[in-house]
């Protein structure tokens, strides 16, 4: 599900997959947010450019465009490549928990 | 026979409650005993020079020894009582002086070490549940010739040892006693071991110990002990205290009481409430079997826990506010460039710093495959298995990739010290926004561990049975449920202020859990107990709750199961608040098994507890008015005796005796003729 694109210049980002693409000018802290949580949960199988174009200065010319674009694209690309082992810390903390108080 | 005591402290240790030794009251214990030789046995330690004047002027053998911590348990070490000795132990004691400085323990290999020949000392571990027995598996891996011996918790552990012929050690039994300015002669200690030997040398004792045969707990070398310190012999075993009311039956227990340590007793009515008012004495009963479990509800809670005081540390409103501002920020400097001064042009100007990043499982992985290779030497099944593996690559290469990791994370920090000495200069130097810091791993990573504390606590708020014990016919049910209203909370955390702004938070733990932690209202009892509510019941056994006489009996069942963390159980008159058929069928099957752990005297005059319980030794008491006075007497003997005797040699027929002690009498054993009687009687 792509949520962030690079198009004619500039850079669009969708929260839903069934919503419409807008301006990067807009985006705000829910938008973020709402998209990290996807990122951060999803498949394994998954690749982060079904989500997000890579940057590239190049593609982008809105100069504001290519300063937010370059940053939050890192931010999404550490995050993607450290999901796993964050998920599986959590998972592992309430393992033993869940298996006392829940499960028997 | 000669009377020996070889446990006694003389000096305060970090051990020890504090006490200021006194030789005076050692002098008296040894004459009001009538012990013949003693062993001073501090802990790790030997004092010579209050040795030597303890042997100077003590009117008994006085052996030197040293009490040590071994591989978690105590054992005696005790020497020759002449020079050879004494030089001995002081050094032991001087080789022991810097061993428990980083350690509570030494090593049975370093005890054998600094003690290399056996023949030179007396091993006496702690054993059969004395608080510090040495595990068998430990006195196994003594070498040959150091152990024969061990000192058991009570007078009954001592019967069963000594004719225990599966056993290898012979039992002992000693005062333990801290020796102090404020001991009374009333508590001197009843707990000394004779020896059937003629010569207190040490060789001599040692052979003694060597032989159980040789081993008693009284003089006449009966299996019988003196309970009170007045000469009333009791059995290691069943003894059953009969007599008309006003005999002094439960003045004899109270004198037991006083005279011996770290007794259970069971006072006649103690566990009978109250009947009148049902409601309170169920509330009240409720209470008793809440705190018993108290433990249990600890146990279970622990690792909610941990689980609560991490969430409680995580606060998602500063998270999301510093996400806010992170992208306001980055907002106004992209929208900025065109004001943007030389300072505010460099890539460091507004460079981000590098969030911190989770540790990977390398760091366990290279320590199971370590543990893996450990155990790997000892197990064949590993080796069988796992012997073609190449664990010396596996653990190269994964090391490997930990150091990189380190040293990544490391570099990623240097890094961040530099952003952080440099941006404030260049920030100082121009009027350009400048983007905040925003730790996105972070955050998600607090907003998945809410969302599963909040699914954790969902789940544990439906109501669950989560342990069901048995004592005996019954067993107690303890079930989790949710809490049910502000009043039960307020209960529960013991607050006299108003509790509802909380509680209507309940529904949703995490934030229940942020405001109850802020207001610092669970913290004198622990947040965990703000979540749950747990019902206590004690069912029958058709698995119903208890009636009023079943809880009666329940709290006995309850008190004898405590009396095995004790020495000895007195009971005084149990039929008085139970049916008989409960008393025979439970209560005798439980004291019956108790017995085998520690000594039991029950005073009664229920022929169901006095006989069906088959007591291995039988009191029976007396008093006769008399125009001066009463006089009190009190025989005693085994239950198939003709007779019982009393210390002054006076003697009556058992079975008068039996008859004259219940109730009931004769009258009513003419017309039950119950069986058991019959016995005695024949006999009488």
């Amino acid at each position: 599900m792509m949520l962030l694109k690079i198009e004619d210049n500039k850079v669009f980002f969708r929260t839903e997959k069934d919503k419409e693409f807008v301006n990067l000018d807009e985006i705000g802290k829910d938008d973020i947010l709402s998209i990290f949580k996807k990122i951060f949960l999803a498949k394994e199988d998954e690749n982060l450019k079904d989500f997000a174009d890579e940057f590239n200065k190049d593609l982008i010319g809105n100069d504001a465009h290519k300063i937010i674009y370059e940053r939050l694209y890192n931010k999404i690309k550490e995050l993607w490549e450290n999901r796993s082992t964050i998920i599986g810390e959590i998972k592992n903390e309430f393992k033993e928990a869940e298996e006392k108080y829940i499960t028997k | 026979m000669k009377k020996i005591d070889f446990h006694i402290h003389t000096i305060s240790t970090d051990k020890d409650g504090s006490f200021e030794f006194s030789i005076e009251n050692l002098g008296k214990y040894i004459s009001q005993r009538e012990i013949d030789a003693i062993a001073i046995t501090n802990h790790n330690v030997f004092d010579i020079s209050q040795f030597n004047e303890i042997q100077g002027s003590i009117d008994a053998k006085v052996f030197p020894g040293i009490e040590i911590d071994v591989e978690k348990g105590h054992i005696l070490v005790i020497c020759s009582h002449d020079k050879f000795g004494i030089e001995r132990i002081r050094l032991l004691s001087e080789n022991l002086k810097d061993k428990f400085i980083d350690t509570k323990y030494i090593s049975l290999e370093l005890l054998i070490k600094l003690c290399s020949n056996p023949l030179d000392y007396l091993f006496i571990p702690h054993i059969e549940g004395k608080p510090k027995s040495l595990s068998l598996e430990v006195i196994k891996e003594f070498p040959q010739g150091y152990v024969y011996c061990g000192e058991v918790p009570n007078q009954s552990k001592f019967n069963l040892l000594k004719k225990d012929k599966n056993s290898s050690l012979t039992p002992v039994f000693f005062s333990d006693s801290r020796i102090s300015k404020q001991m009374l002669i009333e508590h001197f200690s009843l707990r000394q071991t004779y020896l059937n030997i003629e010569a207190l040398e040490f060789d001599t004792i040692k052979a003694a110990l060597k032989d159980r045969s040789k081993v008693y707990l009284d003089i006449e070398g009966t299996d019988l002990f003196d309970a009170t310190g007045e000469g009333d012999f009791i059995y290691p075993g069943i003894n059953v205290i009969t007599g008309k009311r006003s005999t002094g039956k439960t003045v004899l227990l109270k004198k037991m009481y006083a005279a011996n340590e770290n007794v259970k007793y069971i006072r006649q009515f103690e566990l009978v409430q109250n009947q009148d008012d049902e409601e309170k004495s169920i509330e009240e009963f409720q209470k008793e079997v809440k705190l018993d479990e108290q433990k249990f509800i600890e146990n279970h809670l622990n690792q909610f826990k941990d689980i609560a005081s991490t969430v409680a540390l995580i606060d998602l409103q500063i998270n999301h506010n510093a996400l806010d501002k992170y992208i306001e920020s980055l907002h106004k400097f992209a929208n900025d460039t065109t004001k943007k001064n030389s300072y505010a042009k460099t890539k460091l100007f507004s460079e981000e710093k590098f969030v911190k990043l989770p540790e990977s499982s390398l760091k366990s992985s290279i320590e199971a495959i370590i543990t893996l290779l450990e155990n790997m030497k000892k197990d064949e099944t590993l080796k069988k298995y796992l012997s073609d593996v190449n664990f010396n690559e596996l653990l190269k290469e994964l090391v490997s990739n930990f150091r990189k990791e380190k040293y990544n994370n490391k570099i990623r920090e240097y890094v961040n010290e530099i952003l952080d000495s440099v941006q404030p200069i260049l920030q100082s130097k121009s009027d350009s926004p400048i983007i905040t810091n925003y730790d996105q791993l972070l955050h998600m990573k607090n907003l998945m561990t809410v969302h599963n504390f909040n699914k954790l606590v969902k789940s544990m708020k439906e109501s669950k049975v989560i342990s069901l014990t048995n004592i005996g016919n019954f067993s107690i049910r303890v079930t989790r449920n949710a809490i049910d209203s502000a009043a039960t909370l307020k209960k529960k955390i013991k607050k006299p202020s108003k509790v509802t702004h909380i509680f209507e938070l309940y529904d949703k733990p995490y934030d229940y859990l942020i405001k109850m932690s802020n207001e610092g209202l669970a913290n004198d009892v622990g947040i965990e107990k703000a979540f749950f509510d747990f019902q206590y019941d004690v069912l029958n056994k058709y698995g119903n709750p208890v009636s009023g006489g079943e809880r009666s009996e329940f709290r006995l069942m309850r008190a004898l199961k405590d009396a095995y963390s004790y020495q000895m159980l007195l009971i005084d008159e149990p039929e008085s608040s139970f049916d008989n058929m409960f008393l025979r069928e439970e209560i005798n099957k439980t004291i019956k098994e108790m017995s085998e752990y520690l000594p039991v005297v029950i005073v009664t005059h229920n022929h169901t507890v006095g006989l069906s319980i088959k007591p291995d030794y039988i009191f029976h008491l007396i008093r006769e008015d008399k125009p001066d006075g009463s006089e009190y007497y009190i025989f005693s003997g085994c239950p198939d005796a003709a007779s019982l005797r009393n210390k002054e040699g006076k003697i009556i027929k058992n079975y008068i005796a039996l008859m004259n002690s219940f109730e009931s009498g004769e009258k009513a054993y003419e017309e039950r003729k119950v069986d058991i009687y019959d016995v005695v009687k024949n006999r009488g």
